[in-house]
């Protein structure tokens, strides 16, 4: 196989790995192992490098539409758990600081009010998902 | 399209098909459906809607290393759905009025 071949599968891998990174593990799994199937036919067809990443170039808004209906639900399900309030937190205060160190007056104390609040808004969120998740057992 | 081909292949006694088998054999007819993402998407698509079944090729089923294959075939109903879908579009093509109503 040439270089240039090579090169092309890893493109078309690479961006399969990372369309497919949002969905969930069995359509992820499944999705993943089709295309490394598919690209391994096509060199072993020797089919010429452009057609291969021509062919995931021309389905990439479909990957894109796959991704969202298979990523959205997962990502919608994980707001029910702690995890990514407790991730958000931390991000209001230091959002308020970057701002608060580049800009003076009005703008700052809005965006350290936002920090403070949000935040500790953020850590509210989480301490009822973890209490709901509790209950749920 | 790829139950046209797939009907063939089961009166060809040889039921099963991959992706890699569909895009080749449709070749610049379906150049549309040799684009990777709409090809599994389409499969996918097909596949919960009953008309194909699918499963993965089992390590004993093959002897070259290489990945294994998605195996789809046809469905039973895959044949009355593709002849219901033809015979819409044949009463589109010949009363295009009422097929727009």
């Amino acid at each position: 196989m040439s270089p240039l071949a090579r090169r092309s599968t890893r493109l078309v891998w690479v961006w399969c790995v990372a369309y497919t990174a949002v969905a969930t593990p069995p359509a992820r799994e499944r999705r993943r192992g089709e295309i490394r199937s598919h690209l391994w036919e096509s060199e072993h067809a020797a089919l010429p490098p452009i057609a291969v990443v021509l062919a995931a170039v021309r389905g990439v808004a479909h990957d894109v539409g796959w991704a969202l209906a298979s990523g959205i639900p997962r990502l919608a399900r994980s707001f029910g758990t702690p995890t990514p309030y407790v991730v958000l937190a931390p991000l209001f205060p230091v959002q308020a600081w970057i701002v608060s160190a580049l800009t003076v007056g009005r703008v700052a104390h809005v965006f350290e009010g936002l920090g403070a609040i949000g935040g500790a808004a953020m850590l509210g969120m989480a301490a009822v998902a973890w209490l709901m998740q509790r209950r749920r057992g | 399209m790829i139950l046209e081909l797939g009907l063939r292949r089961l009166r060809d006694g040889d039921p099963e098909f991959y992706g890699f088998a569909v895009a080749t054999e449709l070749g610049d007819d379906g150049r549309l459906l040799t684009a990777h993402g709409t090809l599994y998407k389409v499969l996918e698509r097909l596949e919960r809607d009953g008309l194909l079944v699918s499963r993965w090729e089992e390590a004993e089923e093959f002897d070259e290393p290489r990945p294994r294959r998605r195996l789809y075939r046809v469905s039973d109903q895959a044949e009355g759905a593709l002849r219901t879908s033809q015979a819409l579009q044949q009463s589109a093509v010949l009363r295009p009025k009422l097929a727009a109503q």
